[in-house]
């Protein structure tokens, strides 16, 4: 799978001698690489899309400055296998597979960002499945997140713990 | 961040990844949330206040309230639930002086013959939660069994099938019921109570006198119904018998030629497994006295497939 994206990297990048013609689209991510694309591609991106709708099509060259040219082409693998129409749980199996955690909360907030809705519910999925059943700090590090709790705050959630999945007593005092 | 909503192509720089899940909009990260288990939820919420914040939205809560018990929640359900959230909320007001724990509703009564009503084991604790985050709160207490709530209970005996008014709570350790009901004045008390053995009251079956069923013309040979049967004479409490509308002797059976539906007369036939009972009343008597000339009958019902498939269910397994 790594060389087929690579390859498909490959045969995206354009030379900058080669002006965008009208029957593909440029993106360019935040460190200045640019990807062709087929104009269909685009449509699946909303942001992309609105953007291009927003010029009447004249601007076809589209920086991405929150996407790297790391992880623009994993977007574009997805979004060409989602025309395709060949979005499997074994595609999505062996996609998730090439990504770390980092990659894949990337691929997140880039999905979020060109407003892909199919790859944000992937991606959801997918981080839901690798915080479940996992500690609180294993949370905080998964997401870089700091505890920002005060002492009070934090015995009034212990608290609420105790009782929350703890069962009252059958048949007790309201018997009577 | 921009708003997810705008339409414009929000193509500016945002900040490094790693701080930016936290400044996500709420919908976004309720993509992921929604996502995760009840107990995971319960998790996250321990990660820092944000996300404390966000696990606990109604709408988050809702999908696991309504996943896991959408079967027995009904509108006699939703009525009582939101009587103790109002009864907390104006607690509130008056400012009284809680104690550790407390319960609303009363499962007995001080007369023998008061109704059932739900009944809420609470505290302080659990009460900010039922006023700020009341989905949530509504979760926690069906899963502890802190809530009493209406239901009907099938009941299956060598004579009839039927069905009675009780009140609920959930054991999660067995993943079964215990009941609270009322008859002859005694309270009984059942443990182990499956899930299949309950359902929803069906609307305005509830406690109720007197069932108005209004197209008894409707009514003909074959359709199934259940039959609203106080248990004994002036006690409020009513089974729902199941039974079906049968043909009169004299009547050929013709589908054709049948001439019961336009008798005055309707006969049913409880169910029995050693006998048939039948019995017959005048379309036009529909107050409750004349009913019970007839043995306590108060009211009718015509089932739906779905009902009669779980009343045939019922039949067979029990």
């Amino acid at each position: 799978m790594a060389e087929e994206v690579s390859s498909q990297m490959n045969s995206l990048s354009i030379s900058e001698t080669n002006p965008s013609s009208s029957a593909t689209i440029s993106l360019v991510s935040g460190d200045d690489i640019v990807f062709k694309v087929e104009p269909t591609i685009a449509k699946e991106m909303e942001t992309v899309q609105s953007f291009i709708d927003e010029t009447d099509g004249k601007i076809t060259t589209i920086p991405l400055p929150n996407i790297s040219s790391h992880d623009l082409p994993y977007v574009i693998e997805y979004c060409e296998k989602s025309i395709a129409g060949k979005i499997t749980k074994e595609f999505e199996a062996e996609f998730v597979k090439k990504l770390n955690n980092e990659e894949v909360k990337e691929l997140f907030l880039a999905a979020n960002y060109l407003n892909i809705k199919k790859l944000l519910d992937f991606l959801s999925q997918v981080i839901a499945d690798r915080i479940a059943n996992k500690s609180v700090e294993y949370v905080r590090r998964y997401f870089g997140i700091e505890n920002d709790f005060t002492p009070e705050e934090e015995a009034k959630l212990r608290e609420e713990l105790a009782w929350t999945f703890t069962g009252v007593d059958p048949d007790d005092e309201d018997e009577n | 961040m921009s708003s997810k909503k705008s339409s414009a192509p929000k193509l500016d720089k945002q900040e490094d990844c790693k701080g930016s899940f936290l400044n996500l909009p709420h919908e976004i990260l309720d993509c992921i949330l929604k996502q995760l288990s009840p107990k995971d939820l319960f998790m996250v919420a321990h990660v820092c206040t944000h996300l404390r914040n966000n696990s606990r939205s109604d709408y988050l809560w809702n999908q696991h309230v309504e996943h896991k018990w959408s079967k027995l929640v009904g509108e006699d359900f939703h009525n009582e639930w939101n009587y103790h959230i109002g009864k907390i909320r104006n607690e509130e007001s008056l400012v009284l002086h809680h104690n550790q724990s407390k319960s609303y509703g009363n499962i007995s009564g001080d007369h023998p013959y008061q109704r059932l009503h739900s009944y809420l084991k609470s505290n302080r604790a659990l009460d900010d939660l039922i006023k700020n985050h009341s989905q949530m709160a509504l979760y926690i207490c069906l899963e502890t069994g802190r809530f009493w709530f209406p239901i009907q209970i099938y009941k299956a005996t060598k004579k009839t099938l039927y069905c009675y008014d009780a009140l609920v709570s959930y054991d999660s350790r067995t993943n079964t019921f215990r009941a609270r009901s009322t008859n002859a004045g005694k309270r009984l008390v059942e443990r182990d109570i499956d899930w299949e053995r309950l359902r929803k009251p069906p609307p305005k079956t509830f406690l109720v006198d007197y069932y108005e069923y209004n197209n008894l013309n409707d009514l003909k040979p074959g359709d199934r119904v259940e039959i609203q049967k106080r248990r004994r004479r002036a006690f409020p409490y009513h089974d729902w018998v199941y039974a079906s509308i049968c043909h009169f002797q004299s009547c050929d059976q013709d589908i054709n030629h049948c001439s019961c539906q336009d008798n005055d007369l309707l006969n049913m036939m409880i169910y029995k497994r050693s006998s048939i009972h039948k019995y017959s009343m005048s379309k036009r008597m529909r107050h409750i006295i004349r009913y019970e000339e007839f043995n306590f009958l108060n009211g009718i019902r015509k089932l739906t497939d779905e009902e009669i498939g779980k009343w045939r269910n019922l039949d067979s397994t029990l």
